[in-house]
């Protein structure tokens, strides 16, 4: 079954011309612990969510490429370094429009410097979400 | 914030993220973002030429776990530092200022447009206005800023409408 996902900021929320968009999986066992997570630590998350949206280079310390699938699917982290190495990993997604979707989908707190068996299984699955976007 | 369970508030949760926060918390975020697009301009000269985040900071006397804070923005970049790191990288910064309600194009914003095919401007051949169609763009990209057009330099030409899919925008360029 396909999954849905919510959008809940854009690009041209910025004045921005790029056409991206974070979103969250609607799947509430997941999405409650994101949002409690990102309110808890609201000014970090809206600085990296302002470069992600506006920043052609979306890449950096704080939100960087973690995995991709064979299937070509990407998986992306915002990272909290300082906040136990907190990740908010997400499935990027484009759209034929061009729109490019961030698709928030777990929370992880990551032990270790490198993906190892404890957090790669999960890349593993979301990189596996098939998601539905309804224009 | 209450910490509702019904997916509708959890919805609504999220995009209450982005309401209005007092004005001091406001203007030091935009003090990061400011800051973000120097550090975001010096990580793509770095990628181009293979300096370290290590080799950076020895470069410009600083410890490098100091620069990795400044570029994680948990620690402000200064000026000081900033005109070391131009110095030592050879490198200019072209700043572009404009009132909200004319905005113009960022560089980072033209860059993004580029390749979506639609206007391409020849080396020689003058800045035209235009309608840019959806889901196109104009093509501007200059090296140097120095392309001359019906009225001077690129950032000075005139505005171009476009009509993407959210509606007709005009932007200054």
């Amino acid at each position: 079954m396909k999954r849905e996902f919510n959008i809940f900021r854009q690009s041209e929320d910025y004045d921005s011309l790029l056409k991206r968009r974070l979103c969250v999986d609607t799947d509430p066992r997941y999405s409650k612990e994101i949002r409690d997570f990102i309110y808890s630590n609201l000014d970090d998350f809206l600085i990296v969510a302002e470069r992600v949206l506006t920043f052609q280079r979306m890449y950096y310390d704080k939100y960087n490429q973690e995995y991709r699938h064979t299937s070509g699917n990407q998986v992306s982290a915002f990272k909290f370094i300082e906040i136990k190495n907190t990740r908010i990993y997400c499935q990027e997604m484009s759209y034929s429009d061009g729109q490019f979707f961030i698709i928030c989908a777990r929370l992880f707190e990551k032990k270790s410097q490198k993906n190892n068996k404890k957090n790669l299984p999960l890349l593993v699955t979301i990189s596996k979400y098939e998601y539905e976007y309804k224009p | 914030m209450s910490m509702n369970t019904n997916h509708n508030d959890i919805k609504k949760d999220f995009k209450n993220i982005f309401n209005a926060r007092s004005e001091e918390k406001e203007i030091k975020h935009d003090a990061f973002i400011l800051m973000s697009a120097f550090l975001s301009e010096i990580e793509f000269i770095q990628d181009q030429r293979k300096i370290t985040r290590k080799e950076l900071a020895e470069r410009i006397g600083v410890k490098a776990p100091y620069l990795t804070q400044v570029f994680r923005n948990n620690k402000p970049l200064n000026f000081y530092t900033l005109a070391k790191i131009k110095r030592v990288l050879g490198i200019t910064f072209n700043v572009i200022a404009s009132s909200k309600e004319t905005k113009a194009a960022s560089v980072d914003e033209i860059r993004a447009l580029e390749g979506n095919s639609f206007y391409k401007m020849s080396e020689t051949a003058p800045i035209e206005k235009g309608t840019i169609a959806k889901n196109s763009c104009l093509w501007v990209a200059s090296k140097e800023n120095t392309q001359s057009g019906p009225t001077g330099s690129l950032t000075t030409v005139g505005s171009f409408t476009t009509n993407n899919n959210y509606g007709a925008k005009t932007v200054s360029l």
